[in-house]
Parts: structure tokens; C-alpha cells; sequence
């Protein structure tokens, strides 16, 4: 008999996880059903391909999944599922630049004209369709393309995805320092390649 | 978590927190995990018993904590020990028996048959005759040095130049 799902959601992520080591599928689908938006938009703002990053996440899960039997939890579930969509995201990146140049006109628009992924919610709650704020975002994403990888990942993790410097620097590898470095170089390029949008 | 206060952002970064409310719907979440479940047992039909090891084995020394500079010197030296390991036996199989076999075979070739071992060279060595060919030149380096065999030898013609000379002379003398 299968367990309702409503077991899974309330339990915590070291739960679903000793319970996916010990060969509960379920629990690994609630992680993936955990994770999935939050990994969807990291990988997302990174390649600015839909297609690519559906794939990605896919190999990101597949490759979880694989690994689980080995996690420690020595750090947080969420942390180790972080650092290996960035190592992903970073080695998809490296080969991809490597067999050809992604024109700004292969980029995606932006996230926020995925029909099917979309749910564009300001802070207050009201639905934002301002023409200014889609003609800036695609601007953003033109200039986070222009971004290097090391810095648009510390933009993307930071400010999109909200983690702290500290959770940055355990994904990276780095120390907190560089990755505040990373972040204030990252700040500047993309205010200068936005200074005529944004005033 | 970052600052939250949108009064010490700068618009790059208000721009940017606007995407954190960007999320799928659980539409979209679910249609995602089905693709995952149906490619996950399509791969474990596709992937053959070599390339399932090959992952397993990748995926483990990718999890481990060693740095790269480790497990690249344990490779090296797992090469090495390798190399150290089939480089004798190399020797030692069929070129090296080869190589054995004709150091071995030589030296009793060359006894039980000259020509056998040096061919068409030794054929013509053999077919000579030295002596019929060779002029021999008797030459002692001590006709270089005075007092040596030369000197002798010079002194001998000149007594034998000198008697032949007075034995002409008295001849003539000797005339009617």
C-alpha cells in the first residue's frame, strides 16, 4: 500500500533522507518535489535555457539519488543538493562554452515569460506585468550572461536564491571573503551594463 | 539571509530579488518528477552492467572529501606500480624468449658454422688468400732512430758501395 503523501510534507529533509537511504522511494520523491523550485531557479538564472536546465535538473536528481547512500550529514541536505546542481550547472557551463558561444539572442527572455512556470508574485502579493520591469529584467538577463560563471553564481545564490555568505561559501569552496568579493565585483559590472535602464 | 531592507539594496539587486518569487506551480512540479521517475527507468534498461560500474565508481571518488591533487597522485601511482609490475614480464614474454633464444643460439652458431652467423662477409673473408693478395712490407721503427736498424743498414750499403767501387777501380787499373 502506498503512504499519502501528507506523511512526507510534514517530515524534515534528514527524515525523507534516512528513509530514502533505507530504499523509500517516496521519501526521495518529496525531496526531489522539495527542491525542485528552488534548484529550477538557481540552474535556471545560470544556463537562461529552459530546456537545458529541465535537463540539468534532472541529472542533478538522478545523480543525488545515486549518491544518497554516501551522505553523512555531516552538512544539511540542502547545502550538499546546492553543491552539486552548482558543480553541474558549472561543468554544463564549461562545455558548453567550450563547443560554442551562446549569442544573448539564444537567451531566454527571462523566467518570467515561461507560460508554464511562471507565477510572478511581488513582495506585496499584486501581480507585476509592468512593461519597464519585463523590458528590465530581459536586460538582466542579457547582462547576467555577460556575467563569468564564479560571479553570476554568487549573484544567482545571493540575491536570487537568498542564501547567506557563509552557505555560499560551503557550496563554493571558497572562503566568505571571496565570495564577498565576487558579490561586489558581480554588483558593479551588472550596474554598469544596466546604467541606461536604470537610473 | 541577505539584507531585507529594500532601502539599502541598489536597484540592481531590487531587480534581482524580484526573480526570488519567481517559482513553478505544483503543476509544473509534478509533471517534472514524472519525467524524472520514467528516465530513471529508462536508464537503468539502457545502461549496461560496464557502464553502471564505470558510475558507480566515478560517483564514489567524486564524493569523497580527498582534494583532486590526492586522487590524481594515487592514480599516478597506481600507473606506476602497474608499469613497475608488467614491464619485466613484458621482457620476459615472447619478445623477451626471443631475445634469449638468440643471445643463447649465437655463440654456438658461430662454432658449429662461421658462415651461418656472418653470411656473404664471412664467405669472402674466407675465400681469399691472404697471402696471395697482401704485400708485406717488413717496416721496423727503429730505422727511424739513429743508431738503429737503418743506420746499420746504411752503413752495410756504404761498405759494400765502397768495395764495389774499389774493385771497378782496380779493374780498370788492372787493364792493358
Amino acid at each position: 500500500m502506498s503512504e499519502p503523501r501528507a506523511n512526507y510534507e510534514s517530515s524534515t529533509d534528514i527524515e525523507l533522507v534516512s528513509l530514502a537511504q533505507e530504499g523509500n522511494t517516496r521519501a526521495f520523491d518529496e525531496l526531489v518535489r522539495r527542491y525542485t523550485p528552488k534548484l529550477y531557479g538557481m540552474i535556471y538564472n545560470m544556463t537562461s535555457n529552459r530546456e537545458d536546465t529541465a535537463d540539468l535538473l534532472q541529472d542533478v536528481f538522478a545523480k543525488a539519488y545515486r549518491s544518497l547512500k554516501r551522505f553523512m550529514g555531516r552538512s544539511s541536505f540542502y547545502t550538499w543538493i546546492y553543491s552539486i546542481s552548482v558543480n553541474m550547472t558549472l561543468n554544463f557551463l564549461k562545455k558548453r562554452g567550450r563547443y560554442h558561444k551562446v549569442s544573448l539572442d539564444d537567451v531566454d527572455t527571462g523566467i518570467e515569460n515561461d507560460p508554464e512556470f511562471i507565477k510572478v508574485t511581488t513582495a506585496n502579493g499584486g501581480t507585476m506585468r509592468d512593461v519597464h520591469v519585463h523590458e528590465l529584467q530581459k536586460r538582466l538577463n542579457e547582462a547576467m550572461m555577460r556575467l563569468s560563471e564564479d560571479h553570476r553564481t554568487v549573484v544567482t545564490l545571493y540575491d536570487i536564491q537568498g542564501l547567506q555568505h557563509s552557505e555560499i561559501s560551503q557550496i563554493l569552496g571558497v572562503s566568505e571573503g571571496t565570495v564577498r568579493s565576487r558579490l561586489f565585483y558581480a554588483h558593479r559590472q551588472l550596474q554598469n551594463y544596466l546604467e541606461d535602464f536604470i537610473k | 539571509m541577505p539584507s531585507e531592507d529594500p532601502q539599502d539594496l541598489t536597484p540592481v539587486q531590487q531587480l534581482l530579488r524580484m526573480r526570488r518569487n519567481q517559482i513553478p506551480d505544483d503543476e509544473f512540479i509534478e509533471g517534472f518528477l514524472s519525467d524524472f521517475k520514467e528516465r530513471q527507468r529508462s536508464e537503468m534498461l539502457r545502461q549496461s552492467a560496464r557502464g553502471l560500474l564505470w558510475e558507480r565508481w566515478t560517483t564514489y571518488w567524486e564524493n569523497r572529501a580527498a582534494p583532486k591533487w590526492a586522487l590524481a597522485g594515487v592514480a599516478a601511482a597506481l600507473v606506476l606500480g602497474l608499469g613497475l609490475v608488467l614491464i619485466p614480464k613484458a621482457v620476459e614474454g615472447p619478445m623477451g624468449d626471443e631475445v634469449a633464444g638468440i643471445e643463447s643460439g649465437l655463440s654456438s652458431d658461430i662454432q658449429a658454422d662461421p658462415n651461418a652467423a656472418f653470411g656473404t662477409e664471412a664467405i669472402l673473408i674466407m675465400g681469399m688468400d691472404p697471402e696471395g693478395v697482401v704485400e708485406e712490407t717488413p717496416m721496423l721503427l727503429s730505422r727511424h732512430f739513429s743508431g738503429g736498424y737503418a743506420d746499420e743498414a746504411r752503413e752495410v750499403k756504404a761498405v759494400v758501395k765502397q768495395e764495389s767501387g774499389q774493385s771497378e777501380m782496380s779493374g780498370r787499373e788492372d787493364e792493358p
